[in-house]
């Protein structure tokens, strides 16, 4: 290996150790936007027991 | 000087040798096997905690409960020194690989296929650390009418402060994950000053004013004290609490206790100004903002099982203004996020809300480009080995 070689491998060594250090709690700022518009739209969940309805309309009708 | 000279080049040579390779992929082994015993029992969360995303594996007294003598546990109760993490292993994987194309390699049109093979794993290692330290999951649930820009992370935690009720608002804040007994958060903006005095990254919050490690605290729900549990197998589930020693400029110094649990944010009123300081999910800001126009869902007959569905929603952003429907296998890509249908529900006043699963990762062509790349490389590299004159390769057998 050459002396070029060499100095390249040890700067990138030297640079991933460097890397490894902790760092303090660092203060984020950032833009937030939330808010709702009132919308009537269509209501397709059904309510939990709706199912329960229907299975006992289905059996009345057999 | 010779001799320091020496050691180094001891060193390099070390690093970049084949033997070294060998002892790392064996070590990488060790690792994954233990990492998923550890799974059985901690969850998958935990294990890549403790293992993958590790310098240095728990020693077995770390994980083992007499309590609960299970059958892995017993397994491997001899491994009382710890081993590398991967972090650790893959780290001197990359060294090895770099070093070695670095020092050994010879270059030439003859090696391209190696050399090629080579640089697809450096990519698909160099890849993985990217994806690692920047890659971010999050979810954002909106109500049909609602907006938003910014997404909820399921695990990750931070300290939040803002000014009034606005539509639109700064928001500044501190990630509570790598926080430590004695770290100050300064928030310059209202001279607010936070000192940790503990951090329980899960709790159990207790309004008891007479219980023994009662402290005269100040948040909304009125909790007294906390006490830490067990982190749960599901890292979304836990509820961390932070009991801080709190000072506004010259001000008299008071306990703040902040938990996850607590449902309202705390008001704190600086110059006639109220502002508001806040335990919560952190907020992974997004490029766009999002509405939700409408969600559809379809049932499989008889039930509330769902066949499908999926979200119509607004997407608004620089140079961006327009309609797209997102449904199940059919997410979203914009700027490096993705967004998937992810689940719905009612909200109190029975309107309809949809649930995105949010995922950043700049990185994500990574492993697939690696991958290529070393595919490429390989082929090359047998062709041409498969296409060399007999005579050629006699003449390397002798």
């Amino acid at each position: 290996m050459n002396t070029f070689q060499q100095f390249l491998a040890i700067v990138v060594l030297v640079l991933l150790t460097a890397g490894c250090g902790s760092s303090k709690p660092e203060l984020r700022v950032y833009k937030e936007t939330n808010y709702i518009e009132i919308q009537e739209t269509d209501k397709q969940i059904p309510d939990e027991n709706a199912h329960d309805i229907e299975l006992q309309e289905t059996l009345r009708a057999y | 000087m010779p001799f320091i000279y020496k050691r180094l080049m001891y060193l390099l040579a070390l690093l970049s040798s084949l033997r070294f390779a060998v002892w790392a992929l064996l070590l990488l082994m060790l690792v994954i096997f233990f990492g998923t015993l550890y799974q059985v029992n901690h969850g998958l969360h935990a294990a890549q905690d403790n293992f993958y995303y590790a310098w240095l594996t728990p020693t077995i007294n770390q994980w083992y409960t007499p309590e609960s003598p299970d059958a892995v546990s017993r397994t491997i109760s001899w491994m009382l020194v710890p081993l590398p993490g991967g972090l650790t292993v893959l780290w001197a994987l990359y060294i090895n690989l770099f070093l070695s194309m670095l020092l050994k390699f010879r270059y030439g049109w003859r090696q391209v296929g190696s050399i090629l093979t080579h640089a697809g794993l450096l990519l698909l290692l160099a890849g993985g650390w990217i994806t690692h330290i920047t890659a971010e999951e999050g979810y954002l649930t909106l109500q049909e009418g609602e907006a938003s820009n910014v997404a909820a992370s399921y695990t990750d935690w931070e300290i939040a402060l803002w000014e009034g009720e606005r539509i639109d608002r700064e928001v500044f804040a501190y990630s509570v994950d790598a926080l430590n007994p004695g770290d100050l958060l300064e928030f310059e903006q209202v001279r607010l000053y936070l000192k940790v005095e503990s951090y329980y990254r899960n709790a159990e919050a207790f309004v008891d004013p007479n219980a023994a490690n009662t402290h005269v605290t100040f948040n909304v729900a009125g909790i007294t004290h906390l006490e830490a549990v067990p982190l749960d197998k599901n890292p979304e589930r836990n509820m961390p609490g932070i009991l801080f020693t709190t000072w506004i400029g010259e001000g008299a110094r008071e306990k703040l206790l902040l938990y996850a649990g607590d449902p309202s944010p705390v008001m704190l009123v600086v110059d006639d100004t109220p502002w508001f300081l806040e335990l919560r999910r952190k907020r992974i800001p997004l490029p766009i903002k999002v509405k939700l126009l409408d969600f559809r869902a379809e049932f499989k007959p008889n039930s509330t099982i769902p066949s499908s569905f999926s979200s119509r929603v607004n997407v608004q952003g620089p140079g961006m203004d327009r309609q797209v429907i997102v449904e199940m296998n059919r997410p979203f890509r914009h700027a490096g996020f993705t967004y998937f249908q992810s689940s719905y529900g009612k909200a109190d006043d029975g309107s309809e809300m949809s649930t995105f699963a949010v995922v950043h990762n700049r990185w994500m062509l990574a492993p697939y480009i690696a991958t290529g790349v070393t595919v490429i490389g390989l082929i090359i590299h047998f062709g041409m080995e498969m296409l060399r004159p007999r005579r050629e390769l006699k003449g390397d057998s002798k």
